[in-house]
């Protein structure tokens, strides 16, 4: 049964989540947010499509493989930590700098970043896998 | 420098992508196996020079320097001895190898293992701290496991594997043990300090566990008795594996790390006892054994545990020359040996049995095969011209001299003469026994020569095996540097065919005589295969005890493990309280401050009161729909104290978490069975409810005493000054999850990834198992 209002509500609301949880993510480093915030946020906007429609759609809408997801997600997180590695520092170890873009002003690029990535591809794929194969399991 | 660091790790990281590759060279995946043995064998060539120089190479990198541990390389002339062998039978194996295997069997798969084996091999001979060098250790155990079970389909092989993984490890744990006992005493694990410090570890109380213990873990890998039972059991491996890890490398480790820890321990009249005797008796039993069995494998395992109990005991005698016998032996070992598995592979490979008492009159069939084996037996048996006499001669040497330290050790040159009787014995009994005679016409298969490339290796070795006994001035150099590396004190041989008429040299005379005797009565020999051995056997014991073992470990087990969530809980909060009350006691931290404790805002009570009744609520409401709500509930309460503590990163992630659990539980409400009224009995009630509230009741303490201690130094000041200078961000908490804290951040998501995975396994698992079930 599909309910008709949350039909139409999540259609836009859907869109909103996910956008606001890619702000969470880059903004992390200095406002609330960061990968693992994100990456719930995310998977919970993934989960209402799947409360409102079915696994179908949730699949049709996102046709990515959940453990591989982990997998780029961890191999972002690692990668950060053996690339400080190779650069001759131990491992994990993060760097940043500021870099001035004309019209949008100056920004901070930070390797945290990256492995916050992999922390919120990490979140997102596993949370999707435990609802999806519960889910699927009826 | 960094020669060695690849040298041990290419073969890891060609291991590694072994499955990758496979889907491009498919069956030819051998090609990448032996290019990386190649590889490492170039690596091992180029380090020569600091091995037969003077200064030997020792390059260190911090690995936890906190716990004193570095990962360190030491390239000395033992070291690289045994790094040269391994890599160079590797590529000889690898070749082999290639033309050995036989579809369906995963070629990849079996590669992959090899490579493995060999950067852990390599790694074991080549670090230069007792820590590292156990590591590596373990993992030549695991993949000598994984390779003798490569016929995991057959039971003998799962036996087998087992039986070899549970004998090499109960050794590794007591080694461990003797190494950290080591570390603790002399302050450091890296070999070269412990060598300087030999004289206070030898006057040292400790000495002699320290030394028990490190040598069981030699003993049970270099098969030495009662340890010995696992290794013919383990010639369930394809022949490659048996003629790489179970002959000429790893079982070598045993007699490497007694040739390592020389210098630190021989002197000392226990050393002698213990590691020569050992030797001397594994030696005896090990041929005696040989003698007696009909699989040709069987008898080369057999052969093998007797010519490392010979390497062992020469190294017991704590002299120059028992070490350079020893280290002469190694080489001379792995060639020959290493070449006689390669010819019973093709044996096997070509008539399809492996039963001395089936194969007969091979000479006809397999001419280069026969040669092969001529050189293998001959050299096994220790006949002058062949490299496997100049060893054997040296070890008679070095046995003959312990004559002069004390009158028992009579009894090492004298067994090592009996030992060398058996050994020549069995050895004729492969050549003529398989090789001459009718031809025997009920073979499975029809026996020819093998192909150039299963040829290749073995042919190699025999070359080596004949050009070193003849002209053994080529071997000198390594054999003087590993045995200066042994002893700690300069070596400088020749090595020589002739010595004239020495001691040594009777003790052959006798050997080959007497063992010509022997042989000639084999009818006599015949009978001892139906004999069983002495009743009470090493073997019976460990079937005995292994399925008890078993018993007790799933008792152990069930005991923690009993599938019931409430125990579970029950052991978690109990620890919890346990171990944190303990601490509050034992330091005196059980203090308090006076503060006004009832002081808070309207609103802060009545969220106070919500708290309390949605936590009652999951308690006592009686449907899960009910309970789940009112969990959620307290969820949010605690989501709305965080920002009332402002702080708004936690209260995020606590709604989030909240919003998810809620939905899982709602998902799975669906499969679960009605709610039971279940009457417990009233013990089991006071039992629940006493947990309850002593966990309760200590949370609460622990948090007030905790209130007390706010004046200590708090680790937040150092993150709140720090944030935005060294890691570039002003929101703390994020800062400290991806910068400050960000291995901790690493190992969470990998818990996360594991247990999605194991989420998605269980229910794919659960979901197959019921289709199976239903018949679909």
């Amino acid at each position: 049964m599909i309910s008709l209002i949350l039909n139409r509500i999540a259609r836009i609301v859907i869109h909103i989540l996910l956008i606001f949880s890619i702000f969470l993510l880059l903004k992390g480093h200095n406002e609330p947010g960061g990968g693992f915030i994100a990456g719930l946020m995310a998977s919970v906007s993934i989960v209402l499509i799947y409360l409102t429609y079915n696994i179908e759609t949730v699949k049709k809408f996102m046709p990515i493989s959940y453990p591989a997801m982990i997998a780029l997600g961890l191999f972002f997180a690692a990668g950060t930590g053996l690339g400080s590695v190779v650069l001759g520092y131990p491992f994990l170890t993060q760097t940043f700098d500021y870099v001035h873009i004309p019209l949008v002003g100056e920004i901070e690029l930070a390797t945290a970043l990256i492995f916050d990535i992999g922390v919120f591809l990490t979140v997102v794929g596993a949370t999707l896998l435990i609802i999806s194969s519960i889910g699927e399991g009826s | 420098m960094f020669t060695v660091v690849w040298v041990v790790f290419i073969p890891f990281l060609f291991a590694l992508f072994t499955p990758l590759v496979e889907k491009v060279l498919k069956d030819r995946i051998g090609i990448w196996g032996i290019v990386s043995a190649l590889l490492s064998f170039g690596g091992v060539l180029s380090l020569a020079g600091y091995a037969l120089g003077d200064e030997p190479l020792y390059v260190v990198y911090e690995w936890a320097p906190t716990l004193g541990l570095s990962f360190g390389f030491y390239v000395d002339g033992l070291s690289w001895l045994f790094a040269f062998l391994i890599s160079g039978i590797g590529v000889l194996i690898n070749i082999y190898a290639y033309w050995y295997l036989h579809k369906p069997d995963p070629f990849g798969r079996f590669f992959a293992y090899l490579l493995f084996f060999m950067g852990s091999m390599l790694g074991l001979v080549l670090s230069s701290n007792l820590i590292v060098l156990m590591i590596f250790w373990e993992l030549t155990t695991i993949s000598s496991f994984l390779l003798i079970g490569y016929w995991h389909h057959t039971e003998r092989a799962r036996y087998g594997a087992v039986k070899s993984i549970l004998v090499t490890a109960l050794g590794g744990l007591a080694m461990l043990g003797g190494i950290v006992i080591l570390t603790v005493i002399a302050g450091t694990s890296e070999i070269p300090e412990l060598i300087a410090k030999a004289g206070m570890i030898q006057e040292h109380v400790l000495f002699f566990p320290i030394l028990l213990l490190i040598l069981l873990g030699a003993f049970s890998k270099s098969a030495q008795s009662p340890f010995h039972v696992w290794l013919p059991d383990a010639m369930e491996a394809p022949t490659p594996v048996s003629a790489f890890l179970h002959s000429s490398t790893m079982v070598k480790a045993g007699v490497f790390l007694i040739a390592r820890i020389h210098p630190i321990f021989s002197g000392r009249e226990e050393w002698i006892l213990m590691v020569a005797s050992v030797g001397l008796i594994t030696m005896v039993l090990g041929a005696y054994y040989a003698l007696r069995k009909v699989d040709l494998k069987a008898i080369l395992a057999y052969s093998t545990v007797s010519q490392l109990g010979l390497m062992i005991m020469a190294l017991g005698f704590a002299d120059v020359l028992g070490a350079k016998a020893t280290a002469f032996h190694i080489m001379n070992h792995a060639a020959f040996k290493g070449m006689l598995f390669l010819v019973v592979g093709i044996i096997d490979h070509e008539t399809g049995t492996r039963d001395i008492s089936k194969l007969r009159g091979l000479r006809f069939t397999m001419p280069k095969t026969t040669v092969l084996a001529f050189i293998g037996a001959f050299a096994s048996a220790g006949i002058p011209l062949f490299n496997g006499f100049l060893s054997k001669e040296l070890i008679f040497e070095a046995a003959y001299e312990q004559i002069g330290v004390a009158s028992w050790m009579t009894v090492f040159p004298v067994f090592a003469v009996v030992g060398s009787i058996l050994t020549f014995t069995y050895s004729m009994k492969i050549f003529f026994h398989v090789f001459y005679g009718e031809e025997s016409k009920e073979l499975p298969k029809h026996p020819h020569d093998p192909p150039f490339g299963m040829l290749f290796s073995p042919g190699l070795l025999a070359a080596v095996t004949v050009i070193v006994g003849i002209l053994p001035f080529i071997a000198e150099r390594f054999v003087n540097a590993a045995t200066a590396a042994i002893t700690q004190q300069h070596a400088d041989f020749y090595l020589t065919i002739w010595h004239g008429f020495t001691p040594a040299l009777w003790m052959s005379v006798i050997t080959v005589a007497v063992g010509i005797a022997l042989y000639s009565r084999r009818a006599l020999l015949e009978t001892l295969h139906s004999k069983p051995p002495f009743g009470l056997t090493v073997n019976a014991m460990y079937d005995w005890w292994y399925p008890n073992i078993m018993v007790g470990a799933e008792k152990l087990i069930n005991m923690f493990q009993s599938r019931k969530i409430r125990f579970y809980f029950m052991y978690i909060l109990g620890m919890v309280v346990v171990l944190c009350g303990w601490v509050l006691l034992k330091d005196g931290h059980l203090r308090f401050i006076p503060h006004d404790l009832l002081y808070a805002e309207t609103y802060e009570y009545l969220g106070g009161v919500a708290f309390i009744l949605a936590t009652l609520g999951v308690a006592f409401f009686r449907s899960r729909l009910a309970k789940v709500i009112s969990l959620g509930v307290v969820g949010y309460m605690l989501c709305a104290t965080f920002i009332l503590l402002r702080a708004p990163d936690l209260a995020l992630t606590q709604l989030l978490v909240d919003i998810v659990t809620v939905i899982l539980f709602v998902l799975v409400i669906y499969f679960l069975p009605q709610l039971r009224d279940i009457k417990e009995s009233v013990s089991v009630r006071v039992r629940d409810i006493l947990i309850a509230g002593i966990t309760g009741g200590f949370v609460t303490v622990f948090v007030l005493a905790a209130y007390a201690h706010r004046h200590t130094q708090s680790v937040a000041a150092y993150f709140l000054e720090n944030s935005y200078e060294l890691a570039g961000g002003t929101n703390v908490v994020n800062v400290i999850l991806v910068d400050f804290r960000t291995f901790d951040t690493l190992g969470e998501i990998i818990v996360l990834a594991i247990a999605g995975l194991g989420v998605y396994a269980l229910v794919r698992l659960g979901v197959r198992h019921k289709r199976k079930e239903s018949g679909l």
